[in-house]
């Protein structure tokens, strides 16, 4: 059964063509820098085996970005899917496992897309392309906050009202979910422990989201997003952690036109806000030449912040086998993955700067051999993780094809 | 010498005399008027709050304990027209602190036209905190003036200057994980006499939960709750301020004091919170320290530090791999009113006038 995942990220789209249940790639690429204009343009970098292509075009929506990639699809007809598998990152109250799509289901999922403004709409609008486009495919939601379901009352609980609390919702859920676990699960493979013993800080770095996930027995702690994926980490366009005073003030200011607000601490803020001119980390480190003072700040703030939340759960996971890398900027940018963990001596923490700054094919342990904490580079695949949930609801749905 | 030390909050004005002789704290006279608020200060009051000590000793200095400072004060100062003008001209960054303090000086130099009067700022402490910590991702085209501050730094200060000593780091500046348990509890990493993280704010809400404030939560649910059509900004955020904390996880009104060491089973789930949350803050402060070299409690339960550190160094000894118990960590039992008091001595002597008292 071929399925085709789709993952909506806040400002890239990965897909991948997955034949079921082999896990055979059929075919995979990634459209970048979706969304705000970067300092480089738009690409969509697709494969199909070891034929690779890169397509550069402007997407500035996900809906965009879907529609160059159903093209590039098309142009083989053995690479139709029979199944659609869709990330979606928050999954609120209502959703507490994965869902096969139908009216019931789109209609719950229309309820609960203002948790996460920036990812949960375009792919419910993704979502609804795939139905007009396949009506006949069945499609399953794959949610981000499933493998939290394990972190505790004490993490979980914010110090509000009970009751409010209570009957809004409010609540930490965590983000990146699939990836957190997809990681945590060949961390486990490649260190020769069992998932179930598995203690890891997994850090998904990606070029727009991005959270730190806790991990102690293989299950979810902690993660640095909360009710939604707005709190925790500096991020593309996100503010990440905020006096929540500062969000009063400013809807104050915006004289109640809290969506005004909204769209500017999760679409304007973040790097975006701090430098004013790029949303995109690998701009702002790495390059050569001298910065500009707002540029460096921006990337203090942004590496100061994950480095709190590495601290954090360094103590709460208690002597962890490992940290994690993963996703666009954990896999690629040797530079941040050192500044985060320099001078973590004294906490297990001592890295390979050689084997770190050498970009070796991944899976890698880039710690030195002295260090008690192995630091792990592991590419994230939220899409087999995905197929791999979808494959198995429709089997137990019997939506399979015969 | 002697200081009398006001200090306003939210229900009322404690006052205290505060007296030194050359042995260090002789002597000190807790009290509160329930009353006197800060904007609503009478002269008369303060007069009687005087009055209240009925001997002949004179006051030498009279300390105010202001929550917010900004960047123009990094230490304590005597009052005098010009830096007075240059408090009230902080009122947009910080309106409830400011007022109330403007109004007590107001009142004071009226009251006590011939007694120098100092103000000892709580966020002098945290004036240079590192731009990194300090900085939230806004665009900057907003140009709100908010950055994070800390806002227990007179105990900070003290607590970590007395650590310090302890510890006897000469080679290097000492790595210090400073907990101040008050109210409104909260956490920083002090590198020599230099902060580097802080759990509070731009204002206090931020942080940890205390007694009866939120500390951090989503911001997605401050807007939420600001855009409610029941509630609005203002009456958000008195639920954020008054509503929350201890009072609304538990349903009534406990200290922190009560948190750390009652039973009952509902009162360990809020500990538990509290605790996890502290534990992430020292994880913070490792990172930012590299290390660590011991822990003090401040505040005004800070005599129960050793709930807290039962549960904290553990943890932070498995982290660190260090052998069990090994982990330094003391109390300092100072009180708010002798450190206020100290501040103002401090400032008298540093203006010279203390030479002008003597002759």
């Amino acid at each position: 059964m071929r399925i085709i995942v789709f993952n909506c990220g806040s400002s890239s789209l990965k897909y991948r063509l997955i034949d079921m249940p082999s896990e055979t790639e059929l075919a995979a690429g990634e459209a970048e820098r979706v969304g705000p204009k970067t300092a480089l343009p738009g690409c969509i970098h697709h494969h199909v085996g070891d034929q690779k292509e890169d397509l550069v075009l402007d997407m500035p929506d996900h809906s965009a970005a879907f529609a160059a990639v159903m093209k590039l699809l098309e142009r083989d007809a053995r690479l139709v899917p029979e199944a659609i598998g869709h990330r979606m990152v928050h999954g609120g109250a209502i959703f507490k496992g994965h869902v096969i799509v139908d009216d019931t289901a789109f209609h719950q999922l229309e309820e609960v897309q203002d948790l996460a403004p920036i990812h949960n709409p375009p792919a419910l609008r993704l979502l609804a392309a795939c139905r007009q486009l396949y009506p006949k495919l069945p499609e399953t939601v794959v949610f981000d906050t499933a493998f939290h379901s394990t972190i505790s009352p004490a993490a979980r609980t914010y110090a509000l009202p009970a009751k409010l609390a209570r009957s809004h919702g409010y609540r930490k859920y965590g983000f990146h979910g699939t990836s957190h676990q997809f990681v945590a699960q060949e961390a486990a493979k490649f260190l020769g422990i069992p998932m179930s013993e598995l203690r890891a800080v997994s850090c998904h770095l990606g070029s727009g989201g991005a959270s730190l996930c806790a991990i102690v027995n293989g299950k979810s702690v902690d993660n640095t997003m909360g009710y939604s994926p707005l709190q925790g980490l500096v991020m593309s366009t996100r503010s990440g952690d905020l006096d929540p005073a500062i969000a009063l003030g400013m809807v104050a200011r915006a004289q109640g036109d809290g969506g005004a607000v909204e769209s500017m601490l999760n679409r304007k803020s973040g790097l975006l806000g701090l430098t004013g001119v790029s949303a995109d980390i690998r701009d702002l480190v790495g390059g050569a030449g001298e910065q500009s003072e707002a540029l460096s700040r921006a990337a203090q703030v942004y590496l100061w912040r994950i480095r709190k939340y590495l601290g954090a759960y360094l103590v709460v996971t208690e002597r962890p086998h490992c940290i994690i890398f993963t996703d666009t900027i954990g896999e690629k940018m040797p530079y941040v993955r050192w500044a985060v963990t320099a001078g973590l001596d004294k906490m297990g923490v001592v890295m390979d700067p050689i084997k770190n700054a050498e970009a070796p094919p991944l899976p890698v342990d880039l710690a030195a051999p002295k260090s008690r904490v192995r630091i792990l580079a592991i590419a994230t695949n939220e899409e087999v993780a995905i197929a791999r949930a979808s494959h198995a609801l429709l089997a137990t749905q019997e939506r399979l094809p015969s | 010498m002697n200081s009398l030390v006001l200090i306003p909050g939210k229900t009322g004005l404690r006052y205290s005399r505060v007296c030194f002789d050359s042995a260090g704290l002789c002597e000190s006279n807790p009290a509160t008027v329930d009353d006197l608020r800060g904007t609503t200060a009478s002269v008369g009051n303060i007069q009687a709050v005087l009055a209240a000590f009925r001997d002949d000793r004179p006051i030498d200095v009279l300390t105010i304990r202001s929550v917010f400072g900004g960047r123009d004060f990094a230490s304590p100062i005597i009052v005098d027209n010009k830096n007075q003008s240059q408090l009230f001209r902080l009122g947009a960054q910080s309106p409830m602190s400011v007022a109330n303090t403007s109004a007590l000086i107001v009142d004071t130099r009226t009251a006590f036209p011939k007694i120098p009067i100092a103000l000892a700022f709580e966020t002098s402490f945290f004036v240079n905190l590192p731009p990194r910590e300090t900085t939230y991702a806004l665009p900057i085209t907003t140009g709100l003036p908010v950055r994070r501050w800390g806002y227990h730094g007179l105990f900070h200060d003290a607590a970590t200057n007395q650590l310090a000593q302890t510890l006897g780091c000469e080679k290097r500046p000492a790595r210090m994980l400073s907990i101040c348990l008050d109210s409104q509890p909260e956490m920083a990493a002090v590198l020599g006499r230099t902060p580097l993280t802080v759990t509070s704010g731009s204002t206090p809400m931020e942080g940890l939960p205390g007694e009866f404030n939120c500390g951090e939560i989503d911001p997605s649910i401050a807007l939420a709750l600001a855009c409610d059509e029941a509630l609005g900004p203002e009456h958000a955020n008195l639920l954020l301020t008054r509503e929350s904390g201890f009072l609304g996880m538990l349903g009534w009104p406990a200290t922190l004091g009560e948190v750390l060491t009652e039973k009952r089973a509902r009162v360990a789930r809020v500990r538990e919170h509290l605790l996890y949350h502290m534990a992430l803050a020292a994880g913070t402060s490792l990172a930012a320290l590299e290390g660590l070299d011991g822990v003090v409690f401040s505040g005004r339960y800070a005599e129960h530090g050793d709930k807290v550190a039962s549960y904290l160094m553990p943890r932070l000894e498995r982290t660190l791999d260090l052998p069990v118990g090994s982990l330094p960590w003391h109390i300092c039992p100072t009180p708010l009113d002798a450190i206020v008091a100290e501040a103002g001595i401090s400032a008298l002597i540093a203006s010279g006038r203390v030479a002008k008292l003597a002759s």
